[in-house]
């Protein structure tokens, strides 16, 4: 990890962990318990101007309840200078344990050059699956959006599917346009009882960690 | 790592994910206190009869929380009724609820405690301890079952409820419940304690009742005729306690942060307890005194404590009617000498619209804004008199007219119908009311322009309650109530207008579990069984079940909700004296029928009686023997 550095007013971006019962939380419902544990923290965090003023907490990706994760990224922006250490240590003082800081660091990459996100499946029948059988394109699957119900070959957006020793992995596309729910493929697959978690996020190449 | 079949706080994964919002099952949250077991010496599970939602926002909790949890060796955690869905996965999967903090089940805890706010839980509280596989009846509780104690506004008139608890704390518990739980510890550790000894050693304890340790019996006509004890040493009459000093009061230093939203997701500091004013029909404003107020050095340094603690951008300033709070001026200056700069908006409900003011509307919405209610409760001064609600027509249009001028163009009226001596020009007049309010509204030069007022007449049934003034009158047959509301909605026919009105069929279950006996017990058991639950929301509540349950226990509920009782007859809840005396209510509810009002505390003293229990800054100095 780097050594402590002092990180100037302006944009701040924490990498985070969501674990445990934490996956039964809503994102909605982080965002408010993020909300108070900044003011717990008391980090000078900067405000929307207005009537209604309001810290802007920014998330690189939703994340599905029931969902596990140890690749969360918020960003946010501080009013005056902070060590990045201090800012981690208040937070991770203000946060549940299972939801932990690991880092906070001057962004220099924007979310949307998010372009793929590794999950892991374990438990249920997750060990009996042949991902390359499973999902043999086309993958068509049923998706809803608020205003309509239509079939889509979500094939273009698995990049990559193994299992090893009962862990599924899936390269899943996280861009903004065609950001793709495990619970698709998972569904598709006929996967039951089984545990979630975002593992890694990456940028288009898919092997370049996202930072 | 593989993982198969996870489970959090002991509920498997696959039930989790199953059902609504499962975050109000998981615990583990910011803020939630956590022991040793093998240091604990007693355990209790402080369980609410109603969703995770409603009970977390518990005032009484928050403190009894704290309270309970500073006494050496004991362990107090959170329990909450299981929503709808939550109850049938536990039950087909034959698996038991369980509390917050330890994921343990119910039954293997020492105690466990309810908090009674409202009759409309009570089959809630049946479901918890059977999901916690604890045994309904009280009597059928072995040894190695847990203690179950009842406390809250409920409790003053518990019989209803007396088959299914042990005990109940009467009044206020910052000191009767750590008395209690070191009482259990004590029996505990030198071996003393059996249930039966437990129990009866509970009831020297000031404000503890014990049920089983009296015997009830009815008259010839089947009217209630005495309540008195079986023995001894087990008091008569259970006084109700009373925390002596607010300011030394223990109050919570943080609390416990709830991941989903709640229904009052914010700090709540408790400016004072009671009220001076004896609106007849308000159970709330009697059993609460004396009035005792904390100091506003006391409530900032506390607000300051919770806010750092929390970091809720929201404060509520809790009372039965703010406006009385003597140092409101100094405590909202002092709060918002910082709450402003971090973003903290105050909020004031129970105004009372006699002193609503515009310097007060400047504070209350200096960062958010919020709708303004207002209570007139009755629409014409005559019975407005007869219920000692102290406020005029021109205290409303006034007030009305202070917030169209900053800016408001909605605000709600609460009414209640069916109050004694009510006549249909009560009910005219509560449409009058609300149409003068419109017309105040166009009336308001400076008010928002190019926008129409919104007007929200909410009208509630009256339910007479214990230890009021009205305890003694009926309510309206449900046929009468919805006869006045069906000429109430034909009366309030304008467009800036909205009519509301509660349910009258819950306000009779209401009424005949407020004003019950020991007779309603088997009613509720037999609800229960029926399949009665979260009776408090429209959406649960099966009116059906409930006439049956009574019709199937030879109880009907008319007794209890539309007779009005004789003042020279013993009630069932004489057992407890909430301080006040019935001399005063039986005046009170006379001077009522005369159209009298009388004064509040602060004017002058009406002899309530309620001084005899203390309490430091109390309202009450000029205390008159017997309210001459």
């Amino acid at each position: 990890m780097s050594a402590d550095k002092l990180l100037p007013a302006g944009p701040v971006r924490i990498k985070f962990e969501k674990r445990g019962s934490l996956k039964f939380i809503s994102h909605l419902d982080l965002q408010r318990t993020m909300n108070s544990a900044f003011n717990r923290a008391g980090i000078p965090i900067w405000y929307t101007e207005g009537f209604n003023p309001r810290k802007k907490l920014i998330f690189a990706l939703p994340l599905s309840l029931g969902a596990e994760s140890v690749c969360e990224l918020l960003d946010f922006k501080i009013t005056e200078p902070m060590s990045s250490e201090e800012l981690t240590e208040r937070l991770n003082a203000a946060f549940p344990p299972q939801l932990r800081v690991f880092e906070s660091y001057t962004p220099e990459n924007k979310f949307q050059l998010i372009s793929w996100a590794e999950y892991e499946l374990t438990g249920g029948n997750v060990k009996d699956i042949d991902p390359t059988e499973a999902l043999k394109p086309p993958v068509v699957v049923l998706k809803r959006t608020k205003r309509s119900e239509k079939e889509v070959d979500i094939s273009p957006f698995i990049k990559k599917a193994t299992n090893e020793n009962g862990i599924l992995r899936l390269l899943l596309c996280a861009d903004q346009q065609n950001y793709l729910n495990p619970d698709y493929p998972a569904k598709y697959m006929k996967l039951e009882d089984y545990s979630l978690m975002r593992r890694r996020i990456f940028f288009a190449d898919g092997v370049t960690e996202f930072k | 790592m593989i993982k198969i079949n996870s489970t959090y706080n002991g509920y498997p994964e696959k039930i989790l994910m199953s059902v609504s919002k499962p975050g109000r099952y998981t615990g583990g949250e910011f803020g939630q206190i956590i022991k040793d077991k093998s240091e604990v010496k007693a355990r209790m599970a402080f369980a609410f009869p109603d969703s995770y939602e409603i009970g977390m926002c518990n005032l009484g909790i928050r403190i009894l929380y704290g309270v309970l949890n500073e006494v050496p060796g004991f362990w107090c955690e959170r329990a909450y009724t299981p929503w709808i869905d939550m109850q049938r996965q536990l039950r087909e999967n034959n698996l038991v609820l369980r509390a917050h903090e330890s994921g343990d089940e119910l039954y293997k805890f020492d105690i466990v405690g309810f908090t009674l706010q409202y009759e409309l839980c009570y089959t809630n509280v049946l479901s918890t301890l059977e999901l916690g596989r604890i045994p309904l009846l009280a009597a059928d509780r072995g040894e190695d079952d847990p203690i179950v104690i009842g406390g809250g506004p409920c409790a003053y008139n518990a019989e209803p409820l007396t088959d299914f608890f042990d005990c109940f704390s009467i009044g206020e518990g910052e000191d009767m419940l750590p008395e209690f739980a070191r009482l259990y510890i004590k029996m505990k550790e030198d071996g003393s304690y059996t249930r039966v000894k437990f129990l009866r050693e509970c009831a020297h304890i000031p404000g503890m009742y014990v049920p089983s340790l009296y015997d009830v019996g009815y008259d010839e006509n089947g009217d209630f005729a005495y309540i008195r004890p079986k023995y001894p040493d087990v008091p008569a009459v259970v006084t109700k306690r009373i925390v002596d000093d607010m300011d030394k009061a223990y109050f919570p230093d943080k609390l416990v942060m709830p991941y989903i939203e709640t229904v009052q997701d914010r700090i709540v500091l408790e400016t004072y307890r009671g009220c001076i004013r004896g609106c007849r029909f308000c159970q709330a404003g009697m059993v609460f005194r004396p009035v005792r107020e904390k100091s506003p050095e006391t409530l900032d340094a506390c607000a300051r404590r919770l806010y750092a603690a929390t970091g809720y951008e929201e404060m509520t300033l809790s009372s039965l009617s703010i406006s009385d709070y003597s140092e409101l001026r100094e405590l909202t200056d002092r709060l918002l000498e910082w709450t402003d700069e971090k973003k903290v908006s105050l909020s004031l409900p129970s105004l009372r619209l006699d002193s609503f003011s515009e310097e007060l509307m400047q504070k209350v919405s200096s960062v958010r804004n919020s709708g303004l209610t207002f209570a007139p409760e009755a629409g014409t001064q005559r019975l407005r008199d007869v219920i000692n609600k102290n406020v005029t027509e021109e205290d409303l249009l006034r007030a009305a007219g202070t917030a169209f001028r900053n800016g408001k163009t909605g605000v709600k009226l609460y009414f209640m119908d069916g109050l004694p001596t009510e006549t249909y020009e009560d009910l005219d007049g509560i449409a009058e009311l609300a149409n003068k309010v419109v017309d105040e509204y166009f009336r308001t030069p400076g008010r928002m322009k190019g926008k129409t007022p919104s007007v929200t007449v909410s009208v509630a049934c009256f339910v007479p309650k214990p230890f009021t003034p009205f305890q003694w009158a009926a309510q309206d047959t449900y046929e009468t109530l919805v006869a006045k509301q069906k000429y109430l909605s034909e009366k309030l026919k304008s467009r800036y207008i909205k009519f509301n009105w509660h349910d009258s069929k819950t306000s009779f279950i209401e009424a005949a579990f407020a004003r019950g006996d020991r007779r309603l017990n088997r009613v509720l058991l037999r609800a229960y069984r029926l399949g009665c639950s979260f009776d408090a929301w429209d959406e649960c509540f099966d009116f059906d079940k409930w006439l049956q349950a009574f019709s199937d226990s030879g109880v009907d509920p008319a007794y209890y909700a539309n007779r009005e009782l004789d003042p020279s007859k013993p009630l069932p809840w004489d057992v407890i004296d909430v301080g006040i005396k019935k001399e005063f209510f039986i005046r009170e509810y006379e001077k009522a029928h005369m159209g009298k009002t009388t004064k509040s505390c602060a004017e002058a003293c009406a002899g309530c009686g309620v001084n005899r229990l203390g309490g430091k800054n109390r309202w009450c100095p000029k205390y008159k023997e017997e309210g001459v």
